[in-house]
């Protein structure tokens, strides 16, 4: 247990910021935070910064990682079923462009958008705008770039369509034999690389250092 | 229109982007104004906040009727086809002892929808009569709301996997169903509404705080 005055010397109190809470609209003053420190609104108590520093070169790696397992991740079978001496494999990808072909267009179209298109968008502006921040470079449109990740960060639903995979794996089992492919773990590793490449850093801290470049 | 004179002292003109956080100054905050970051327009509370929020709850509670009416999935063996519901495939489910998938099914596709569409109601209506209480709650509500939402898309993509992988010709076939349309367009709707949705309406009725103007 840390005391107050401990705390107090953390926080280096030469500057602090104007904050104005997304959540509650109260407008405060918050002191320049160190490293690992969180900052809570006063009155609704939502985080309004989170410092977390060294996590730069952690995203880079993370966001590259994943962009680099997207492909065969999407495109390698999950899944192969064998039911009367037929088999048959799934990818990702499959189960949009099945559908984009059959008469329900519309739930194939969103398929591809939510589990394929806008999370390939949102690793590659992450990586682009990270790559950007950790070389220093003004790299061109990497304001652009993390402002369509920041957009469209709430429609990136992966992880949503790995919890279908598994609720796939148990419905099957009673219908037929089922056998996982070497893309179901391409698929898990994506999710676990992109999740951590996003949440490591904060949104942010990647816009004031995309400011200052 | 955008000036960078940081002075506290003029409280009305400082808004906050949506996008990157950015406090701006300006001098007029009714204009329309750029963000000096990301340059994305921005406003002082989201535009037309609630009347977008109850457009789409309305046109989500509508399109839920005809996604629990028509089959969101059909299962063809052998020549017999059988149409599930998602009410009925859950109690199929429950039927075959699958108790934890009818929980996530269930979960996902019945509770979730109708939590986001009565519970962002709730906070619509609690915001129009002007209640004095319950503030934080309201926000954790809202915030709770928010991110369960993405999670009922799972029915829609497991639908997609199992079309795709049970295909064997005349003996064993899964075909989506016309319901899972209208499902899809629910959850879509819903997603809408949270994110027009901006919760700092919720405080601005907010009696004991000294500085509540921005």
């Amino acid at each position: 247990m840390e005391n107050y005055t401990n705390i107090l010397n953390k926080i280096s109190s030469k500057s602090s910021q104007l904050k104005i809470c997304l959540n509650c609209g109260l407008s405060q003053n918050v002191p320049k935070l160190s490293p690992g420190f969180n900052a809570r609104c006063k009155r609704c108590g939502s985080v309004l910064i989170s410092k977390n520093s060294g996590a730069l070169n952690k995203s880079l790696a993370l966001s590259l990682a994943s962009l680099i397992l997207f492909l065969p991740a999407v495109l390698s079978p999950l899944l192969r079923v064998k039911l009367f001496g037929e088999t048959k494999s799934a990818s990702v990808l499959n189960g949009a462009f099945d559908l984009l072909r059959s008469d329900f267009f519309f739930i194939g179209c969103l398929v591809f958008l939510f589990a394929v298109l806008i999370p390939f968008l949102k690793l590659l502006t992450l990586f682009y705008s990270i790559l950007s921040v950790y070389f220093r470079i003004k790299l061109p449109f990497c304001l652009i770039a993390f402002k369509i990740y920041c957009q469209i960060k709430p429609f990136s639903m992966e992880e949503v369509f790995l919890m279908a995979i598994l609720t796939a794996l148990t419905k099957l089992d009673s219908i037929a034999g089922y056998k996982i492919e070497i893309g179901f773990y391409f698929f898990l590793a994506l999710i676990i690389f992109s999740t951590a490449a996003v949440s490591v850093i904060t949104d942010s801290e990647i816009w004031e250092r995309l400011e200052n470049l | 229109m955008i000036n960078n004179n940081k002075n506290p002292q003029t409280q009305n003109s400082i808004i906050v982007c949506h996008v990157c956080q950015k406090i701006n100054y300006c001098q007029n905050p009714y204009n329309k104004i750029k963000c000096i970051r990301c340059g994305s327009s921005i406003h002082y509370r989201k535009n037309e906040s609630i009347q977008k929020t109850w457009a789409y709850l309305i046109a989500a509670l509508i399109f839920y009727i005809p996604a629990n009416i028509y089959p969101i999935m059909t299962f063809s063996a052998f020549g017999k086809t059988n149409g599930d519901t998602i009410i009925s495939g859950v109690a199929a489910f429950i039927r075959s002892g699958l108790w934890p998938l009818a929980l996530i099914v269930f979960t996902a596709s019945i509770f979730v929808p109708l939590a986001k569409i009565f519970g962002l109601m709730f906070i619509l209506c609690s915001i129009k009569y002007k209640w004095d209480f319950f503030y934080k709650e309201r926000t954790k509500l809202y915030f709770i709301v928010e991110f369960i939402g993405k999670w009922s898309m799972l029915d829609v993509f497991l639908i997609s996997l199992m079309t795709s992988i049970v295909k064997l010709g005349n003996i064993a076939e899964v075909n989506p169903g016309p319901g899972i349309t209208y499902f899809a367009l629910v959850v879509i709707l819903t997603l809408f509404a949270a994110m027009s949705f901006d919760p700092r309406l919720i405080w601005d009725n907010h009696t004991n705080t000294e500085r509540n103007n921005s």
